[in-house]
């Protein structure tokens, strides 16, 4: 006779079972990663946020490893170590993340499940095939309504290069695309609304850097000055460029706020998809080479989605979703039912580069776990 | 051992400073047998035993319960039992041994005066050279939390053997985490600390066991050698406080 306890979990593994099948669809080969990794290898490719977060510990010779705190880049790693090229994976197991601040002490672990398919032609198809099987996975485990919101991380780039600015600058804040909060404040002080002011003698440091020819023997003169030892790896000229950069920086005309505000407002662009590319195509930005060829993906995409039944109407496209794992760099998506994320994933055609591959990469994750949670409470339908 | 067992640090940066306290508290560490012996006894206090430890050992003591109580710095609480209060009651402030762990880096470092520039420094660090910049330390947990919060740039924490000041001279680290105090330490090896870079502020204490064995006369021998303590820190001026 079985207990309650066993007929939930035998519930839920069913439920995963479901997902599965549907993200496998009879073309996808199970893999399980090891819940263990080694730090230095993997723990680098994703993003801050999930840096923070993950379970590290030590090893008995002092290096580190850490608990899975998502699939994906296992996964790529196991598929380049097998020789790359095409593939099609489905994985479920568990994740593990520390508490943010407010959720208490103890880690937390949930259940994923997920698909990865590398290796396809670059363009929107693989994507709208994991979207799609991510959508049909969902509704083998609840009969609750998806709400679907996507975004392309060059839209965020591409509306930044139409601003003439210096390199530094661009690069600073598209490592901030995601968190509109900072990436807001670095406006304001490149529009120089928030001048930063610098103790004197870092601003007297700056000035002579700015009118010099020679930062790196600048750099050693002033050691020289002050009697200061050099010592360690980063040399005089690594030292020199930085001051340069910070004082070109400084003294650099400040951001149009006719610009900034341009950015803003395309930025903050969060619309049903058709209305938003209608609206893009409308910005005179869409008429620069950059945002053009943005927009066309995102038509093309929008096609490909309608081609396996998916609406683009009934998701919504906002131009700051870049996607929290910090290895997405095109398609992201992410999917909530009832308010509460159960989905995610996009395209990263960057990690099997960084992992030392060359090969295409779209995937997305479910959290079984959360679904399950809910239709077990009977939260969802 | 019966009765009450203290850990005390045998060397250090604290030792001076405790056996100062102790005899201006009128309490006279004696040795019973071999002066080699890591066992003391303080004179008039028969319920009371001394174990020589290293500071870095009191913590796990008294964790485990080796020990009833011990004198050890905030700092190595820290990071060696970050559950601390499961297992130590509220310590004693001792008015000795205050320092602060801080990140330091070299002099030549013109170009960094605190956390942000550190940040920016090792992120552009890990792109042109294809590794992370490396952090000796003693105290890898509480560096290694630190830097992930504060810091978007990821670090590799070196476990540091030796003084760690030296680690940077010797290429085996660009910077540092480290215990100062008047930081005549970094300048004599060529190191400042940066702006933002304080981790935490450290004391030494008294720390009490909760998982040590207690009986009355024991929780008695502990009372009678806190108030001790208590009345003569409360009688110190505030700027006796000593590095």
């Amino acid at each position: 006779m079985t207990s309650r306890a066993d007929s939930a979990i035998e519930a839920r593994d069913r439920m995963r079972d479901r997902v599965m099948s549907t993200l496998a669809d009879g073309d996808c080969e199970r893999v399980q990663p090891s819940l263990l990794q080694p730090a230095d290898d993997i723990l680098s490719h994703y993003g801050e946020e999930i840096r923070a977060r993950a379970c590290v510990l030590s090893d008995a010779h002092g290096g580190e490893l850490f608990l899975v705190p998502d699939y994906t880049v296992p996964v790529c790693r196991m598929h380049l170590d097998r020789g790359g090229g095409a593939g099609r994976y489905v994985y479920a197991g568990p994740v593990f993340r520390l508490p943010s601040p407010g959720q208490g002490e103890v880690p937390i672990e949930e259940e994923q499940a997920g698909i990865e398919v590398y290796g396809e032609a670059k363009d929107s198809k693989a994507e709208a095939l994991v979207l799609r099987r991510t959508l049909d996975a969902l509704n083998a485990a609840s009969d609750a309504k998806a709400e679907i919101s996507v975004g392309d991380a060059g839209l965020g780039a591409a509306v930044l290069d139409t601003v003439s600015m210096p390199g530094q600058r661009r690069e600073r804040l598209r490592r901030r695309m995601g968190q509109p909060a900072r990436f807001h404040e670095l406006m304001q002080r490149f529009v120089g609304v928030q001048t930063v002011e610098l103790p004197p003698d870092r601003e007297h440091l700056l000035e002579r850097f700015a009118t010099c020819e020679e930062p790196g023997e600048l750099a050693s003169a002033i050691l020289e000055e002050r009697g200061i030892p050099h010592l360690g790896q980063r040399t005089v000229e690594d030292i020199g460029a930085r001051l340069a950069t910070l004082a070109a920086e400084r003294y650099e005309p400040p951001l149009d706020v006719e610009d900034a505000s341009r950015i803003g407002a395309i930025l903050a662009l969060r619309k049903p998809y058709p209305l938003a590319l209608d609206w893009l195509k409308a910005q005179d930005e869409a008429s620069s080479p950059e945002v053009a060829g943005v927009t066309e993906t995102l038509e093309r995409r929008a096609e490909a989605f309608a081609e396996v039944g998916i609406d683009p109407a009934e998701m919504m496209l906002d131009a700051r979703f870049v996607g929290e794992l910090g290895y997405y760099d095109g398609f992201v998506f992410s999917i909530r039912v009832d308010g509460v994320q159960v989905a995610g994933g996009g395209r990263y055609d960057g990690l099997p580069r960084a992992l030392g591959g060359d090969c295409t990469a779209v995937g997305a994750a479910i959290w079984t776990g959360r679904l399950a949670a809910r239709v077990e409470d009977g939260e969802l339908p | 051992m019966s009765g009450m067992i203290l850990a005390y640090p045998s060397k250090g940066r604290l030792k001076p400073h405790a056996d100062e306290l102790f005899a201006k508290c009128g309490l006279k560490i004696t040795s019973e047998g071999s002066e080699r012996s890591y066992q003391r006894s303080i004179a008039g206090m028969p319920d009371v035993q001394i174990l020589l430890v290293e500071a870095v050992a009191v913590p796990g003591l008294l964790a485990r319960g080796e020990a009833h109580a011990g004198i050890t710095g905030v700092d190595l609480v820290a990071e060696h039992l970050p559950d601390r209060d499961h297992v130590l009651e509220t310590p004693l402030p001792l008015a000795f041994g205050a320092a602060r762990i801080a990140l330091a880096v070299p002099q030549c470092w013109i170009d960094v005066a605190d956390l942000a520039d550190l940040d920016e420094t090792a992120f552009q660090y890990r792109r042109t050279r294809g590794r992370r910049m490396r952090i000796a330390t003693g105290f890898r947990r509480l560096a290694r939390q630190f830097l992930v919060e504060r810091c978007a740039a990821e670090f590799e924490i070196v476990p540091s053997r030796g003084p760690t000041e030296a680690a940077p001279l010797a290429g085996l680290a660009e910077a540092v985490v480290d215990i100062v105090s008047s930081g005549q330490t970094l300048a004599a090896n060529a190191l400042k600390p940066i702006e933002g870079g304080e981790i935490l502020k450290s004391e030494a204490c008294l720390y009490v066991s909760r998982t040590a064995e207690w009986s009355e006369s024991i929780r008695n021998a502990l009372d009678r050698l806190r108030s001790q303590l208590e009345e003569t820190v409360a009688e110190m001026p505030l700027d006796s406080h000593s590095p």
